[in-house]
């Protein structure tokens, strides 16, 4: 996995990969990918308090040359996305990266994230008095 | 018009042509011969090199030990430090790191995110405090 910036191409791809999920799901997807000097975790929460809604966004941090990875979803999107779900993702992200495949990777993890947080729509079923 | 179908006939007796080999064979020997002409007409013509001083000339001075270990080790290894303090001096002085590409420094990059600078990072307020997610390495 190369620390270096990500290429135009490989921007295009991942920008791509954020418009078909936040289409799918109806949330808003961000990817930092810089140098973590801090807390990860402390970090990430502070960079997804940035984003212009942060309850319906997702963010994914990664930090590739400490091989770090965060992914910290708003507390609208948790009631669809679960932590669990986000951890599944997260796995796939990690053996992606961990073979060299970064964008693949966050193709990837961006997809799974949506697929998981499209929210599902209750089922009232009506009822009918017999 | 007919074609001839016959197989063709493979002939093992010697032909007059020399084979490939057999010259190759002799233009190594030839190459050989030439070889001892050629150091010699060398050392010929260096022989002059080789020559007593002319009477003109004052005698070499004698260089000791001492001498040629500061001309032939000292200085080029005085020389070699000069040149690598020249290059990283000023990059030192300017801050710089020296680190392979391969740990060089990640630029920070948003995708589909604000374009937020660190130092402008906020503390997260309680609501966006009950955030999910998860974390890891690889």
């Amino acid at each position: 996995m190369a620390a270096g910036e990500l290429s135009a191409r490989d921007r295009a791809v991942v920008d791509r990969a954020i418009r078909s999920a936040e289409q799918a799901c109806r949330y808003e997807f961000s990817l930092f990918r810089g140098a973590v000097d801090r807390d990860p975790r402390a970090f990430a929460v502070s960079l997804h308090a940035a984003l212009a809604a942060p309850e319906r966004s997702v963010l994914i941090m990664v930090d590739p040359r400490a091989r770090l990875l965060e992914i910290v979803t708003g507390s609208e999107v948790r009631r669809h996305l679960t932590d669990v779900e986000v951890e599944l993702a997260m796995l796939a992200m990690q053996t992606a990266f961990a073979e060299g495949d970064e964008i693949g990777g966050l193709r990837r993890g961006i997809s799974m994230l949506a697929e998981h947080a499209i929210p599902h729509e209750t089922l009232h079923a009506k009822h009918h008095g017999l | 018009m007919s074609h001839d179908t016959s197989p063709r006939s493979i002939s093992l007796e010697p032909t007059a042509r020399p084979s490939r080999t057999a010259l190759l064979a002799a233009a190594r020997r030839a190459q050989r011969l030439c070889l001892l002409p050629v150091v010699a007409g060398a050392l010929l013509l260096a022989a002059p090199a080789m020559a007593d001083r002319p009477q003109g000339w004052e005698p070499a001075e004698e260089v000791s030990f001492m001498d040629l270990h500061m001309l032939i080790v000292v200085w080029p290894l005085v020389l070699f430090a000069i040149i690598t303090l020249l290059f990283y001096v000023p990059v030192l002085i300017r801050g710089g790191k020296f680190t392979s590409q391969a740990s060089a420094a990640v630029e920070d990059q948003w995708l589909g995110g604000p374009r937020t600078e660190r130092g402008e990072l906020a503390e997260p307020s309680p609501e966006t405090k009950q955030t999910g997610g998860a974390s890891g390495s690889w």
